[in-house]
């Protein structure tokens, strides 16, 4: 009777032992995957709140200050243009950009050098806000005619 | 504002990064500062995002295997705004679809793809898992402001190209305003930025497909007075790749050239970022760009693969304007 009482005892210490060994387990292994979503789905530790991230980690903390992008100039949202834009006549009857001589990559004509000389000395006189690089570079820089700026496909 | 500085017009155009820039200010006696101050502006873009060069600071992010790598305040604001294209068009402008571009051909500089397309294609990815890891997407990229540091996790590979030449345009031409004090607008490849006062009658772009093409190109002449136009096409930049026709603009959902109705999209935006943005993304996003941008206010001009063009938002119609839906 007292052997029966004894190995009942013993069972049940077991028996909370193991649940102890348990309960520690699972703590664990939530805290394991918690860690593993949120470094797969960081936008979502980013959303509840940028110390709540830090509180989790440094690891996190750096996807939260990512995707705030605080540091950044990147853009919160995407914004319209301030004036959309307006309808515009045909362009003006200037000589097509291929014609500069651009597209084959030919030098300035010689038209435009005293066009160019004539800008050298205009921009050595005026007074920059700011020192700017020299001007000289490393292509040549062509001029070209008053015709429309192509947005196209690149 | 505008300003009456039209006889005082200026502009300049060279080659870069298998494209054309265009520089025009509102005096002329600043085009040589201006050209040297943009060429300045695309140097350190250059050094830090082109994914053609070895020494870019970009290309060592891409080979760190998985590090954490220190980069400069250029390459973390080309990121940040990368990473924040992602965000706010979930996923559909994505930074990591660089290996899905080396992938299908595109792997060197495009002057040099057209010239070498008789050589072999670029081997498949080693595993598998390496596959896998890439599908992470642009969430995987952990961007540390406070560290300096950026850190792609193997197997996977950024490519700034969609946002980068449009932030070189907005920087170029901030930096020239204000270093200046004229008006300016920069073409990097089409993707237009502007700065300071505009010319009387704004500054004069024609959308059409290809930016290389003339100023008669089939395509519609607008006016913008500020902010930024993009234009994203897929009749450009086409390869041939293992028996298939390629194009630049991915989609990240399926790593594949996007397929859609949209051959050209040109967008009207506060900078030349955002446009850009918007129209790579309605490119990706196909018939459902008409209410995501009608929702955003965002000025387009969407025109489809048989020339039918769709305008959203303000943008100018034109004669033979398709009938939006109701």
């Amino acid at each position: 009777m007292r052997s029966s009482a004894q190995t009942r005892d013993g069972s049940l210490r077991r028996l909370r032992l193991v649940n102890r060994w348990m309960l520690i387990g699972s703590v664990v292994l939530t805290a394991a995957l918690t860690a593993v979503v949120s470094r797969a789905f960081p936008s979502r530790a980013a959303a509840s709140s940028h110390q709540a991230a830090r509180k989790v980690g440094h690891r996190h903390a750096t996807h939260a200050s990512n995707h705030a992008a605080t540091h950044s100039s990147a853009p919160k949202a995407l914004r319209p243009a301030a004036q959309p834009p307006t309808a515009t006549s045909t362009p003006e009857s200037a000589p097509s950009e291929a014609a500069s001589g651009e597209a084959a990559g030919s030098p300035e004509s010689s038209e435009e050098e005293p066009a160019q000389s004539a800008l050298a000395h205009e921009a050595a006189r005026q007074p920059a806000r700011e020192p700017a690089p020299e001007p000289a570079q490393q292509a040549p820089v062509v001029e070209e005619p008053a015709a429309p700026v192509v947005s196209g496909g690149s | 504002m505008a300003v009456d500085h039209t006889a005082r017009i200026a502009g300049a155009r060279w080659p870069v990064w298998g494209s054309i820039a265009v520089v025009r200010v509102t005096e002329r006696a600043a085009l040589l500062r201006a050209c040297a101050l943009v060429r300045a502006e695309l140097d350190a873009i250059d050094a830090a995002c082109s994914r053609f060069r070895e020494d870019s600071e970009i290309s060592r992010v891409n080979a760190a295997h998985g590090r954490a790598v220190r980069v400069g305040p250029v390459l973390r604001e080309a990121v940040a705004l990368a990473l924040a294209a992602a965000r706010l068009t979930d996923g559909d402008v994505d930074p990591t679809v660089g290996s899905a571009l080396t992938l299908s051909g595109y792997d060197r500089d495009w002057s040099l793809l057209a010239r070498d397309r008789g050589e072999p294609p670029p081997e498949p990815p080693p595993t598998r898992a390496v596959t896998l890891l890439a599908l992470a997407g642009w969430r995987a990229v952990e961007l540390d402001q406070d560290r300096e540091t950026l850190r792609v996790p193997l197997g996977v590979s950024l490519d700034l190209g969609a946002t980068a030449k449009a932030l070189a345009a907005d920087r170029a031409a901030a930096r020239v305003s204000s270093a200046l004090g004229c008006g300016v607008l920069v073409s990097l490849g089409g993707d237009i930025a502007t700065a300071g006062p505009a010319p009387v009658g704004g500054w004069k772009a024609l959308v059409s497909d290809d930016h290389r093409g003339c100023a008669d190109a089939p395509g519609q002449t607008v006016s913008i007075v500020s902010g930024g136009l993009a234009t994203s096409s897929t009749a450009v930049r086409r390869w041939s790749h293992r028996g298939q026709t390629m194009h630049h603009v991915i989609d990240p959902a399926t790593q594949l050239p996007a397929i859609g109705p949209w051959r050209t999209v040109s967008v009207a935006a506060a900078d030349c970022a955002q446009a850009n943005i918007v129209a790579t993304a309605a490119i990706v996003r196909g018939a459902r760009a008409v209410t995501w941008l009608d929702e955003l206010g965002i000025a387009a001009r969407l025109q489809r693969h048989d020339g039918r063009v769709m305008t959203i938002a303000g943008w100018p119609g034109e004669q033979h304007d398709e009938a939006r839906p109701s």
